[in-house]
């Protein structure tokens, strides 16, 4: 296959194509394929198929901005600072999801809205973090050190991702820890293969949101470009 | 909890996620469209105004 | 060459501040002033043992107290222009930064030490100077991880518009990890009488902390001062 089927194949529309495939499949061997969970969570236990593969994805996508900055940084190319707009937001966007299907997910298996489990709290942080990321880009008006800020920042957040994990995990011991475990000891190969088909629509998903928002704030620049470009008067 | 109340819950998280996603995209890509739309606009009134340069300078 | 351009930095800091000390002072008042704010807001009839909370009241103290100390030495620099002057110096960023990170770090440690006392006095039923030597590591290490943390989250801040308000939004969700390190292992030694055996894991894991962000700003400095 010759480079122009490969672009084809992996622009925006046909990811999200491809994407809404994938996790109809998900969906439906989630409900009509995989055997309801045997624990006590029982039926609630199927939120499972969406979430957790949404909570990776928001993991992905704090770690594509991050190498976003990282390039940035070395390349001062603004097309990196685009895409760790685009990362920052939809890692965002998807982890908030991640927190209100947990929250539903905790109300339907446990009877409460909220707990201080290690997954919530480290999803928590992480919206505050990353909201503060856009708190950062507000504030600065010059565009490359706005790009420079922004890349640095999301760096140092997603080096804390795992380190806040790591510590509302481990650190609090003695503290009643609510253990969240998807299910009992390790997934049923048919449990497998739904959460493996949902977890590919979700990644694709994901990446063709990211192309969408890159591609939108392209179409943004070159509209701006072009109007200043006529200010300037004719040739 | 029955299994009533139960998938209450479960079609209340995928809904949400749905409701989200297909809201996201469909701002995004309104966007994508009215962005194209003015673009094109923009070049066709640079194009027309070339034109009348052109011919008023002949 | 470079260590004594550390040094120099340093003396300057510590220097201007002690001249003035108007910084340390404010930061030790309004320590003092939250603890008073503590005592009404948790335990006004004051009939409660609060012992168990003492961790965490004494660094919510000590996080509030390092942001005001932070946002004040590089507000300060900025403003008179000293930092343009640093910058157009031939030193190596990542010496200005080990310096102000110092500075900030032994401010903080002058201010904790004042500090600590009086919170005993008010707070704790029991003595624990025996365990000091505990409360002191436990206190250098996650002090190391605020001076290194704040003063990258503070050069950066100082460059935006919104300066003050920005520092407190970017620090805080970034130091969870290290405070709920320290007020466990604060509390665990008040209140429990812990030893070093109980508390290791804790230190390891601010000192592994520590050197994270001490990384991650090596490696960032440059471009957040570079113009």
């Amino acid at each position: 296959m010759d480079a122009s089927v490969w672009r084809r194949l992996l622009s925006a529309p046909a990811l999200l194509a491809e994407a809404a495939v994938l996790l109809l499949g998900g969906f439906l061997l989630a409900f009509w394929y995989a055997p309801t969970d045997a624990s006590s969570m029982g039926f609630s236990q199927k939120i499972f198929y969406f979430h957790t593969p949404i909570a990776e994805c928001a993991l992905v996508a704090y770690a594509v901005a991050f190498v976003a900055g990282v390039l940035y940084l070395r390349h001062q190319d603004a097309k990196y600072d685009r895409l760790g707009l685009a990362a920052v937001r939809l890692g965002l966007v998807f982890s908030l999801l991640v927190m209100g299907t947990g929250m539903i997910w905790g109300k339907a298996a446990w009877g409460t809205w909220w707990a201080w489990e290690p997954r919530l709290t480290t999803f928590l942080i992480a919206c505050v973090l990353y909201a503060a990321y856009f708190v950062v880009r507000s504030t600065v008006e010059d565009e490359g050190r706005r790009a420079t800020f922004a890349a640095v920042y999301a760096i140092i957040a997603f080096v804390d991702v795992p380190i806040t994990f790591f510590a509302t995990r481990y650190l609090p011991e003695g503290l009643h820890p609510v253990v969240f475990t998807s299910s009992g000891t390790g997934m049923a190969g048919s449990m497998l293969v739904a959460f493996l088909v949902s977890m590919a629509g979700m990644t694709l998903l994901l990446a063709g949101l990211i192309r969408l928002d890159v591609h939108v704030q392209e179409l943004r620049l070159e509209l701006e470009e072009f109007k200043r470009s006529l200010e300037r008067g004719p040739l | 909890m029955s299994l009533e109340e139960a998938v209450k819950f479960v079609a209340g998280a995928y809904g949400v996620i749905f409701a989200v996603l297909l809201v996201g995209y469909a701002v995004a890509a309104r966007r994508v469209a009215s962005l194209t739309r003015e673009l094109k606009g923009l070049r066709e009134a640079a194009e027309r105004r070339l034109e009348r340069d052109r011919d008023a300078v002949r | 060459m470079a260590r004594r351009q550390f040094l120099a930095i340093l003396r300057k800091d510590l220097l201007t501040e002690l001249r003035t000390r108007e910084t340390l002072l404010a930061m030790f008042l309004f320590a003092v002033l939250a603890l008073v704010v503590f005592h009404y807001a948790f335990d006004p009839r004051g009939t409660l043992d609060m012992t168990p909370y003492a961790g965490g009241m004494l660094w919510v103290v000590f996080l509030f107290a390092a942001l005001l100390g932070l946002n004040r030495s590089f507000a300060q620099e900025k403003d008179e222009g000293c930092l343009d002057g640093l910058l157009a110096s031939p030193v190596d960023r990542v010496v200005v930064f080990a310096a102000k990170a110092c500075a900030n770090l032994l401010f903080l440690a002058l201010v904790q030490l004042l500090v600590v006392p009086l919170f005993t006095l008010f707070f704790v039923q029991h003595g624990y100077a025996g365990h000091a030597g505990g409360i002191a590591l436990v206190v250098l290490l996650a002090d190391a991880g605020i001076a290194v943390l704040g003063t990258l989250l503070a050069t950066l801040a100082v460059n935006t518009r919104a300066r003050d308000l920005l520092l407190p939004i970017v620090f805080l969700p970034l130091v969870v990890p290290l405070l709920v390190a320290a007020t466990t292992a604060t509390t665990a030694i008040i209140a429990e009488g812990a030893g070093l055996g109980a508390i290791g894991g804790r230190l390891l894991f601010l000192g592994a902390y520590d050197v994270v962000f001490l990384v991650a700003a090596y490696g960032t400095y440059d471009y957040l001062l570079g113009e």
